[in-house]
């Protein structure tokens, strides 16, 4: 009977899923049926619960195992993993948080922390560009040239003590309370040989390496982080980007150097 | 395509119990091997280990790059390694997913496994993905679109595939046939070949009351490739395959009586919770080699009796 495959799965799939009773298909009378299903139902669970703390260690260390728990069952409810990696089903969690949890923000930015660093600890590889690589532009290339930074590099914008927060869990010491920044701070997250890194950003480094993600001429980006600090000296800012070029080859965070025909 | 469907005579169980000689159908074993994991990548970079081959879990390694990679190519070079994977869904009626398939053959073309492997379930339809391992009405249907499902998937992996016997805790109505005939069919009509999990089935035998030995009698031993050994939680009425204990006396014993209708086969150790250290998953690969040599030993008797 053609069709009759697809129907059995779709309902054991919704029986899994919490949608459905599947117990009819089943060998046995109902009670064993349903016992037998719940054991499939319970593992779908348990499976994705651990693979969202497994990445998202910190935020389920400061949200505590039960809070995140619940978080976990309402974002398998309301997202059913899609993808054939479970590696990639909490890549809305984060976004999931900041709406659940409005009045803990640092929830959603540790979230989002802890999804930047795994995103780090896998993504593509690229080869690191050194100091020769760059010391062969030619001058009046510089005007036209755009950096290549490595594939894993990611800005994210905290606008409270969410870093703080994150390192005291890692150190396993008692979080610091909560509190907002006098302004929001740009922190940079890229892998480093095999290890994932993150520091924040001076607002000049922000914008340059925001123009750099954005495909941004290296030149255009330099006048936008000009006029961000407009009451510098010109030497200073130009002391500051010589400053950011030598720590990003330091970072291994080029990758490439295209010079516009 | 680069290899060849065997005919159907070498499907069928071969005559008598020894191990014998076996037949061309799949590859010679290489010996007992282990499921590697991210706990024992040290040990395995730091010395040679007692240990004949590794199975990867090729989902771990579909990323994009950094150290799963990395370590993977290092640890490639001193070990020959087999790829094991949990998300292809073979038996799903709206399978299989082409993309997948690809970055599995991307991966084998990497590492260059003696054979790539998933499990004869399925994990999702209509686009979903549960990350389980579902099992399948022994259905005609079932039995059609698994068929289709293998053929897709050794055209674009280019080597025959090789299928795992999966736990189950539920049976379906819907069932015509037996699993091991359902099994026997599906290496009849597409060439591929057998992982027979010896604990899984022991646990699906206690789960719906059927002789062990008679799956394992069941299912052609010319295809069986591949071994695997894992632990489990009695639940007293049920037992759940959880993969988190030493391999049970009861799944030791029918490991025996595999070897002895199979003859040698490739053996592993699968440990995916409470992972000890190294030396103790040796040790446990230790006593599957003693059993295997028992075995052969007494083969060679009987032959010259």
């Amino acid at each position: 009977m053609t069709g009759a495959l697809l129907g059995l799965q779709s309902l054991v799939q919704q029986h899994v899923i919490g949608t459905a009773d599947a117990a009819a298909l089943v060998d046995g009378d109902a009670a064993h049926a349903a016992q037998r299903l719940g054991i499939y139902a319970r593992a779908y669970r348990l499976r994705l619960i651990d693979a969202l703390a497994d990445a998202h260690e910190k935020t389920q260390a400061y949200l505590g195992a039960e809070r995140f728990e619940r978080a976990a069952l309402r974002y398998i409810d309301a997202h059913p993993p899609a993808t054939r990696s479970l590696r990639w089903f909490g890549d809305r969690l984060a976004d999931a948080l900041a709406d659940w949890l409005p009045r803990e923000p640092a929830v959603a930015e540790l979230a989002r922390l802890d999804w930047a660093l795994r995103g780090a600890f896998d993504g593509p590889d690229a080869p690191a560009l050194d100091a020769a690589a760059l010391a062969a532009v030619a001058p009046e290339a510089w005007g036209t040239l755009r950096l290549v930074l490595h594939p894993t590099a990611r800005l994210l914008v905290v606008e409270h003590n969410t870093v703080a927060i994150w390192q005291a869990l890692d150190d396993e010491s008692d979080p610091p309370p909560l509190e907002r920044g006098s302004r929001p701070v740009t922190w940079l997250v890229w892998r480093k040989g095999l290890q994932p890194h993150f520091r924040s950003l001076h607002p000049v480094e922000a914008e340059l390496l925001r123009g750099a993600l954005a495909g941004t001429g290296f030149a255009a980006s330099c006048e936008r982080a000009a006029a961000l600090e407009a009451g510098d000296a010109p030497d200073e800012l130009q002391h500051r980007i010589g400053a950011c070029l030598r720590q990003w080859l330091e970072d291994e965070l080029l990758s490439g150097i295209v010079v516009e025909a | 395509m680069t290899f060849v469907h065997e005919t159907d005579g070498a499907t069928q169980p071969r005559a008598g119990n020894g191990p014998g000689l076996r037949a061309p159908a799949v590859q010679p074993s290489p010996g007992f091997g282990l499921g590697l994991r991210t706990a024992h990548y040290p040990d395995f970079l730091a010395a040679p280990q007692r240990v004949d081959w590794l199975e990867l879990l090729s989902d771990n390694y579909l990323v994009p790059g950094g150290k799963p990679l990395v370590m993977l190519d290092r640890i490639r070079a001193d070990y020959p390694v087999v790829m094991h994977g949990v998300a292809l869904s073979i038996g799903a009626a709206d399978g299989p997913d082409d993309d997948y398939l690809r970055a599995l053959k991307a991966l084998a073309d990497r590492v260059e496994p003696l054979w790539v492997s998933d499990h004869l379930c399925w994990t999702g339809v209509h686009g979903r993905v549960l990350h389980d391992l579902y099992p399948l009405p022994y259905t005609d249907e079932a039995l059609d679109v698994v068929v289709r499902n293998v053929d897709r998937a050794q055209e674009v992996l280019r080597r025959p595939l090789v299928l795992e016997n999966v736990s189950s805790y539920v049976s379906f109505r819907a069932s015509c046939m037996t699993e091991w005939a359902f099994i026997t069919e599906v290496c009849r009509r597409t060439g591929c070949r057998l992982l027979l999990d010896v604990n899984n089935i022991y646990v699906s035998s206690v789960n719906h009351g059927f002789e062990a030995q008679d799956l394992l009698d069941g299912v052609p031993a010319d295809r069986v490739q591949q071994i695997h050994l894992a632990g489990h939680s009695d639940h007293g009425d049920h037992i759940i395959d959880t993969h988190d204990h030493p391999v049970a006396d009861p799944v030791w014993a029918l490991y025996e009586a595999a070897l002895r209708r199979c003859g040698p086969v490739a053996t592993m150790i699968e440990r995916d919770d409470h992972i000890p250290p190294l030396p103790e998953l040796i040790a446990e690969l230790d006593h599957a080699r003693h059993i295997a040599a028992r075995v052969s030993g007494e083969a060679i008797h009987e032959a010259l009796a």
